[in-house]
């Protein structure tokens, strides 16, 4: 047994996960082909989640307990409760099917443009990134405030400073813990998007898993599983490294 | 200490209820626990019994949220597929929350040393595997059918509820960790030694009290998570294993109709998901907010 996992060990660093039970190749192949597409699902809907939630999160903080700050509450309540399968069957249901807005799912190659690369990963991506959008609006919010009640911010406030240039200020300073949980989101997105990929019929890694646990082709799943675990651990060891950079009280 | 309890606990109880987001979210949940646990006694329609005259039925008449494509009622299927959502959410952290509390205690209360090292570092180890990937895997290889476990056959939700109970491990033990690492070094407890109190003592009777707020927060929060994780795999046919109705089966069902216009087969199941998650979230949040204020900038980010 020792043996066995040194030696698998060996041959896994060195880039060969050994080949699949059922057809035979080499199981790197097949996951260079399904890694790509997976992560380039979980890219965009993190960038855009931050984006998103990092505005929300300074809107609501700004205009704490005022209308627009109580609806992107509600929201980010709503956001990290729903569970993304369902949202984004009922967006098929409804932006795809009943209006026609958007292809109901599937992959286009990048090699057949950028455009309807980008075109049929709107859902997905969206579908995905709801649930860090609240999140991440919830975080950003929280920490802008503790940030805005700071007494830099008051002396700012009486030297004149224009607001923008205070909250721009503010955000600074309340930008470690969302920069560092952006990285773990990350990391999280990696296992969600199998599910949401599989809503999409997207033929990234959530196909090779569940195809190699229907046909019980165990080195195909421990690949998937492994390569999904080096992206969380990478994704939340990058965290922790933003954190000491960002905040050197922390050593 | 025991005499106090009470009067907390009603004072706990009227801050909820005066906390409309909290106050609706404990609302939700007794509509839902209830409607669970009360399904057999409810005249619904047998969720099993199948009526090939009236599928596809839309909501309205006897079937209020119609019929599925061999004519089972949907409303009688999501009252009895929210049970193993229930059971998985709230089994998954009684599980995790004995071991994730013995862990923290002990390490926390001999910080700094041997045990402690060793507890967190095999915690950390847990802690560096996503839940969901794993208990897709795990399932994977198990298989989904029963698995005999000398007299017991465990069941493919209880393999679940184990197997997110024991990912759940880590967050409750670094939660307990830390707050018994600041009071294991506190004055008073400094003061208990002294009475002669033994470490198992101070740690139960002392310590763990002290922990219980933040636990209470973590723990509901987490039956939320519970919950998503199990309709997740039943979705994508790792789960509950049909005909017996889950609300991801349920999803995943509907799945063949988006095209062909029977919206009330993907609508409601997930409308219940999401209404459960939101009701253990926003009770969570309240009881964050008054039992643990010093935490309530908590983010909701899970998996």
């Amino acid at each position: 047994m020792p043996e066995q996992y040194v030696a698998w060990l060996g041959k896994t660093l060195s880039g060969d996960l050994g080949k699949s039970y059922m057809t035979g190749r080499p199981l790197g192949e097949e996951l260079a082909r399904t890694f790509p597409i997976t992560l380039e699902l979980v890219v965009l809907s993190i960038a855009f989640a931050v984006t998103v939630g990092v505005l929300l999160g300074i809107v609501s903080a700004v205009m704490a307990g005022r209308l627009p700050d109580v609806i992107a509450s509600l929201f980010s309540v709503v956001g990290v409760s729903v569970p993304g399968f369902w949202l984004g069957l009922i967006l098929i249901v409804y932006l795809s099917v009943a209006l026609g807005w958007f292809p109901p799912g599937g992959f286009v190659p990048l090699s057949e443009g950028v455009w309807p690369n980008l075109y049929a990963m709107v859902l997905p991506a969206f579908t995905l990134s709801l649930h860090y959008i609240a999140s991440l609006s919830r975080l950003t919010r929280s920490s802008m405030l503790d940030a805005l009640s700071q007494d830099y911010v008051r002396t700012a406030r009486a030297m004149g400073l224009s607001r923008p240039l205070i909250i721009a200020y503010a955000f600074k300073n309340a930008a470690a813990p969302v920069v560092a949980i952006s990285a773990i989101a990350f990391g999280y997105a990696f296992g969600w998007a199998l599910i949401i990929e599989h809503v999409f019929s997207i033929p990234g890694m959530s196909r090779s898993l569940l195809n190699a646990i229907r046909e019980r082709d165990y080195p195909m799943i421990q690949s998937v599983v492994l390569v999904v675990t080096a992206v969380f651990i990478v994704s939340n060891l990058l965290a922790d490294i933003v954190n000491r950079v960002i905040n050197p009280k922390l050593q | 200490m025991s005499s106090v309890a009470p009067r907390q606990l009603a004072t706990v109880w009227r801050a909820i209820v005066e906390n409309p987001a909290g106050s609706f979210g404990l609302l939700i949940l007794l509509a839902i626990f209830g409607t669970a646990l009360l399904a057999p006694v409810l005249g619904l329609f047998d969720p099993a019994s199948m009526n090939l005259n009236g599928k596809l039925l839309a909501p309205g008449g006897e079937h209020w949220m119609g019929t599925d494509h061999v004519g089972r009622d949907v409303l009688s299927r999501i009252v009895w597929g929210a049970r193993p959502s229930l059971t998985v959410g709230v089994g998954a952290v009684l599980i995790g929350l004995p071991i994730g509390i013995a862990i923290g205690l002990m390490a926390g209360f001999y910080y700094g040393r041997l045990v402690d090292m060793m507890l967190m570092r095999a915690i950390e180890v847990l802690a560096s595997i996503p839940l969901l990937i794993w208990a897709i895997a795990v399932v994977g290889v198990l298989g989904v059918k029963p698995i005999a476990l000398g007299p017991f056959m465990v069941s493919n939700e209880m393999k679940i509820v184990v197997l997110i109970g024991i990912l759940y491990v880590p967050s409750i033990a670094r939660l307990v960790h830390a707050v018994a690492a600041v009071e294991g070094r506190s004055d008073y407890v400094r003061a208990r030694r002294v009475q002669g109190a033994s470490d198992l003592t101070i740690m139960v009777s002392d310590i763990l009290p002290n922990c219980l707020s933040p636990l209470v927060v973590q723990a509901t929060l987490l039956v939320a998570a519970g919950v998503l994780v199990e309709a997740s795999l039943s979705f994508i046919g790792l789960g509950v294993q049909p005909p017996q109705p889950s609300l991801g089966g349920m999803l995943s069902e509907a799945r063949n109709f988006i095209f062909s216009g029977e919206w009330w087969l993907s609508f409601f199941p997930g409308l219940v998901i999401s209404l459960t998650v939101i009701g253990f979230n926003l009770f969570g949040d309240a009881l964050r907010d008054i039992l643990d204020p010093r935490r309530s900038s908590g983010t909701g980010l899970f998996g």
